[in-house]
């Protein structure tokens, strides 16, 4: 076991021996051993003792720059190594620490050492967790997907069959419930990849005219099977682009028309109006309100990934809701 | 994900063609294998079911369609396809999976023409399977109806009024723009779509081109192009031909 050597205590050593030394040594000098022929108290005597004192305070400002030289390139290599890389991923490295100073700044250097295994340790073991948590959903996904549409396969068999009101009823509410089931894995697993940062994000100058014009296409033909009243106000000459991923935003818009289609049925009204000028979209449902319950309300996880979109893409949300509708409006984050 | 938007898309009758398209189908799972199979032969098509891709490439050659799915006993879904898409390019491949995250859809799409996750609804599947041999010529039936009045030979490429007798000669464009609805029917097609797809270059905010080429067409087409039953506008998004 090494063997702890006060860094503080080698440097009051030092100046202890400084200041009894040098005097002994004077007086040795002066007072007897190498006796002088200059009578006592005389000129020579007193520029001996400002010569002496001058020397032991040189040495001892010697012995202190010395001490506070080393000591400041200790403490500046110890802080070189602590600082944060300036990417936030990556840890500080361990430092080399020296067998021989096993001191207060050696102590304190293989502390930080320690800490340092710590944390790489356990940034090792969240990495994994992380990994297994993500390989774990997946498998869950795709493990309860394949039986869900065994089941489906069933029903779908079992609604050819002849079959009361009720028998047909059941099988309704049993297709519509794998696919909110499918839905949910679906929205839990993009929840999972978004939060910690592994769903693809590619912004680039998008044209939001045009993507809420296609995305509104392609919701067309549903929102009327369903009977909805379809008003869509987009600029025909005007445009503008967001820096955002077209696949998030189409994602973003997907989701809010999905819910509308899901939630606000009774109203039987979608809007989406684009604003050029102001650079806001909006969409808009007659439906019960977002404090009306629905049969199939979730845990709103669909609504948490349209969030955390907006807020990654610096775009907010401005929802406004009562018993008479719904609506949103998207536009540029204020800060 | 089930999609709402695919659950209205029924296969229109006038786009039975008279030939039984072939489709490979490999999965797995007897039990999804075997409802699949049933369902799409119900819907006139010739289906052979294989449960590894052993054999595939062989088959390929004689088919319409793949259906494909990925988790697969030995080589998976993703090296197979590779393979039957380099035997057979023009055979469109859907992928059926369990696995749907994004990485997963990007990987299949790079070879693959579609993806459908599970749980899948039929009906979504035979729909995306019909827009599949659309969109590669052999689900496009020779003549369709247009309205109550308009016969379209896709063969001949001839445009007929049934009531008149007469053809109706349409400019280059004016039949570009017809086959592009045509090869999209019951969709509503954005008007930056239909001018990138027939132009072949980027659509600039209020450029009446298409506008003009579409009013024109109606005059050819419809009884009363004020009010047209053919090319249907759907106000601030695009246009529609039903079929």
């Amino acid at each position: 076991m090494k063997r702890f050597g006060s860094f503080f205590r080698r440097y009051l050593l030092f100046h202890f021996l400084v200041l009894i030394s040098l005097p002994l040594l004077a007086i040795f000098l002066f007072a007897g051993v190498s006796p002088s022929e200059e009578p006592a108290g005389t000129l020579y005597e007193y520029r001996s003792m400002v010569v002496l004192i001058g020397l032991i305070f040189s040495v001892l400002i010697c012995i202190s720059w010395i001490f506070f030289y080393r000591l400041r390139q200790r403490l500046i290599r110890l802080q070189e190594a602590m600082a944060v890389p300036a990417d936030g991923d990556r840890l500080p490295r361990p430092m080399s620490v020296r067998s021989a100073r096993v001191d207060e700044i050696g102590q304190l250097e293989a502390s930080f050492n320690r800490m340092v295994l710590q944390l790489e340790d356990s940034r090792r073991r969240e990495l994994e967790e992380e990994s297994l948590r993500r390989r774990l959903i997946a498998n869950l996904s795709h493990d309860l997907r394949t039986p869900l549409t065994v089941i489906r396969g069933h029903a779908s068999r079992l609604s050819k069959e002849p079959l009361s009101v009720e028998g047909r009823d059941s099988l309704g509410a049993i297709d519509h419930t794998i696919t909110r089931v499918g839905e949910l894995m679906d929205d839990l697993l993009a929840y999972t990849l978004l939060t910690s940062g592994k769903y693809p994000y590619h912004p680039v100058p998008t044209d939001i005219v045009r993507l809420a014009r296609a995305s509104i296409a392609s919701w067309y033909p549903a929102f009327e099977q369903a009977g909805f009243h379809i008003e869509a106000d987009l600029p025909l000459r005007t445009t503008f682009s967001w820096e955002v991923d077209p696949q998030w935003m189409t994602r973003v818009l997907d989701n809010l028309f999905q819910n509308i289609l899901r939630h606000a049925g009774t109203g039987q009204y979608v809007g989406i109006a684009v604003n050029a000028e102001l650079e806001r979209l909006t969409i808009a449902d007659r439906g019960p309100g977002m404090d009306e319950p629905s049969a199939d309300r979730g845990a709103g996880i669909g609504l948490a990934i349209t969030a955390h979109m907006l807020k990654e893409m610096k775009l907010q949300a401005d929802w406004v809701s009562d018993e008479n509708g719904t609506s949103v409006t998207i536009c540029q984050a204020k800060n | 994900m089930n999609d709402a938007r695919w659950m209205a898309a029924d296969t229109p009758e006038q786009f039975r063609t008279e030939r039984t398209r072939g489709i490979l189908y490999i999965e797995d799972n007897r039990e999804i294998g075997q409802w699949v199979k049933e369902e799409l032969e119900q819907r006139g098509y010739a289906v052979q079911w294989l449960t590894s891709g052993e054999g595939a490439e062989r088959e390929v050659l004689e088919k319409d369609v793949v259906i494909l799915d990925i988790m697969l006993p030995g080589l998976d879904g993703f090296t197979i396809g590779q393979r039957l898409k380099r035997a057979a390019p023009s055979v469109p491949i859907l992928l059926l999976s369990a696995r749907s995250a994004v990485d997963d859809k990007l990987a299949g799409l790079k070879f693959a023409d579609d993806y459908v996750t599970k749980p899948f609804h039929i009906d979504e599947l035979a729909a995306r399977v019909e827009v599949l041999l659309r969109r590669n010529g052999s689900g496009i039936p020779k003549r369709l109806k247009l309205g109550q009045h308009i016969v379209v030979n896709m063969t001949e490429n001839t445009v007929l009024n049934e009531s008149t007798g007469e053809e109706i000669i349409l400019t280059g464009k004016q039949h570009q723009i017809l086959m592009y609805f045509l090869s999209r029917p019951n969709q509503i097609l954005p008007k930056e779509h239909i001018f990138e797809a027939i132009w072949g270059e980027p659509y600039m905010e209020g450029d009446k081109t298409l506008m003009v080429h579409i009013r024109h067409l109606r005059k050819k087409l419809e009884r009363n192009p004020d009010a047209p039953e053919i090319v249907e506008t759907v106000r601030g998004i695009g246009y529609r031909v039903r079929l």
